[in-house]
């Protein structure tokens, strides 16, 4: 596409072997996007979640997916396949290593839909080799990890957009919007809902396993940063459920949500100033060891409260005139009825995401910060990180979002950072 | 907090291994929560879990008690992470990092460029990143 350096190259290649007789469409007349100008992507880690990633960029008149990347052979073979099947040819490259899709300068940017502890590692790589990238929440397990990767894509003037799509939603804008226009007067306390969702609960002790052949299930790299840990299937289908692997549930969900309060705020590099809560774990001594049940009390330092809790997943925002709730599943519900007379809320329904891809995609040609660009993503990951911090610690904590860091709690602070398993860092 | 207690507890993780029940660390874990603010109590966890890395047990074990040191570790356990660091596997190695972290320390500085300096190969990657993200 127009990056300069590849346009040159390309520009070269096109003058050196021009065919006799070419499309219009290879042109751009017509209205379409020459190939030359195409945004080429990649994706990598291609399970369910990023395969539906896939499919929204594939929808996209100027993007052409050009590779996939996955350490599970049959996931690979199942992109590329979508991939293929889309262009009906067979030209998706398909590897194992990620080194193998950063290392091409034919790629402009990258879709990372990896576990969650390589979504900064995976973002920092690609930003060192010259990609854009497109990353699945939650993009860090702690907070020094969400901002040395703010930090390094500043560094490299690379665009980064995290996968909020939320932040897109137009259902959601017309939420903010509707807030924003008094309709439910002082806002005083907002409840994100993360839902309770059976996953949460299950666990296995995790036996030590015989690790398969590195060329079907690459498990040493599928470990990633994550401190060393023999092999065990139900290690990798319940990652999301331990500290090492994952980030929790709050941290799972809430990005979506607290992103969305910190937007009607204003000032999406703030933050709560007091945290509080209750946790409750899987007792019987497996691997599940992040709370499955919880509810933290947050608080601005303006008096906004911020409740987070398992109830079915939604959004409530009480005002002193009434209030509002979003579902997840895009119902809109308010209290008087008045607050939505006479307006006609769209479709927020969480699976809408073209428009957060195509402000990804805008961004890319355009150069100018995504919605979801990485310091506001921080400080929304920041959140939740805060929260779990609290319920890990089983007590309240205070934090200072201007210096990022938790007021005269040295316990709290260490929990910021953790050491990564070489060779991978940010 | 009951001395013998903290003991105990803190000992029940010396038969931890990777696959086996958890229980043990949970308990460590509550132990940590309830004795916050109570520094002789954090003090006797701290050198009961340096004493099991002292005295040897199984790498997920040496991992569990690091994340524990993560936490509440000072310098007084420094001296049994040092040997961690000392490791020629990696893993270990990584271990120790793990429970250094970024805490303030200039003890631990100094025991990370010693273990730096004596490190070989394989394992200096680990202590490297640590120097780095701490500067």
């Amino acid at each position: 596409m127009a990056l300069e350096r590849r346009a040159t190259r390309r520009s070269f290649a096109k003058a050196a072997v021009a065919p006799l007789f070419v499309p219009a469409t290879t042109l751009g007349l017509a209205g379409a996007t020459p190939p030359s100008d195409r945004i080429a992507i990649a994706g990598i880690g291609m399970g369910g979640r990023n395969s539906r990633n896939i499919q929204e960029f594939l929808k996209q008149e100027d993007v052409r997916v050009v590779a996939v990347c996955d350490l599970f052979a049959e996931r690979r073979d199942r992109a590329k396949q979508l991939v293929d099947g889309h262009y009906g040819n067979t030209d998706c490259i398909a590897t194992r290593l990620h080194e193998e899709v950063l290392g091409r300068d034919d790629i402009d940017a990258v879709v990372i839909g990896t576990g969650d502890r390589w979504h900064s590692v995976m973002s920092s790589l690609a930003a060192q080799a010259g990609k854009d990238a497109y990353c699945e929440k939650p993009f860090c397990l702690t907070i020094a990890e969400g901002r040395q990767l703010a930090d390094v894509t500043k560094q490299y003037g690379s665009v980064w957009q995290c996968g909020t799509q939320r932040r897109s939603n137009p259902g959601y804008v017309f939420l903010v919007n509707t807030i924003l226009a008094g309709r439910i007067g002082q806002l005083h306390t907002v409840r994100l809902s993360f839902g309770a969702g059976g996953n949460w609960k299950l666990n296995s002790f995790a036996r030590p396993e015989e690790a398969p052949d590195p060329a079907v299930f690459d498990y040493d790299r599928w470990l990633g940063q994550s401190p060393w840990a023999p092999y065990s299937r139900d290690r990798v289908r319940l990652w999301r459920l331990n500290w090492d692997t994952g980030a929790g549930a709050i941290a799972d969900m809430g990005p979506h949500f607290i992103e969305t309060v910190q937007w009607l705020r204003g000032d999406p590099l703030d933050g709560p100033v007091e945290y509080e809560g209750l946790a409750e774990y899987r007792d019987e001594g497996g691997i599940n060891n992040i709370p499955y049940w919880y509810e933290v009390r947050a608080r601005y330092k303006d008096g906004l409260r911020l409740h987070m809790d398992t109830g079915p997943k939604g959004l409530r925002f009480m005002g002193d005139e009434g209030w509002i709730f979003l579902s997840d599943t895009g119902g809109m519900e308010a209290r008087p009825q008045s607050v939505l007379a006479g307006l006609d809320p769209p479709d927020a329904n969480y699976i809408i995401q073209g428009p957060h891809v195509r402000d990804f995609l805008d961004c890319i040609r355009s150069r100018r910060p995504p919605v979801s660009n990485p310091e506001s993503a921080q400080r929304s990951h920041t959140v939740a990180h805060c929260a779990n911090i609290c319920l890990r610690l089983g007590r309240s904590v205070r934090w200072d979002p201007g210096e990022e860091r938790f007021i005269g709690d040295d316990e709290a602070n260490n929990m910021m950072y953790r050491a990564m398993r070489p060779p991978w860092r940010v | 907090m009951d001395q013998a207690g903290i003991a105990r507890a803190v000992r029940g993780v010396s038969a931890y291994d990777f696959g086996e029940p958890a229980n043990a660390l949970f308990e460590v874990d509550r132990l940590i929560n309830d004795s916050h603010g109570d520094a002789p109590a954090r003090l006797l966890i701290e050198s009961e879990l340096a004493a099991l890395l002292d005295a040897g047990v199984s790498l997920a074990a040496q991992q569990e008690i690091c994340e524990r040191l993560w936490r509440i570790g000072t310098d007084a356990s420094l001296g049994s992470v040092s040997a961690l660091l000392a490791s020629d596997d990696p893993r270990i190695v990584a271990a120790g990092c793990y429970a250094i972290g970024r805490r303030p320390s200039s003890r631990a500085d100094e025991v990370l460029l010693a273990a730096l300096r004596r490190a070989p190969e394989a394992c200096r990657a680990p202590i490297e990143n640590l120097i780095e993200d701490r500067r």
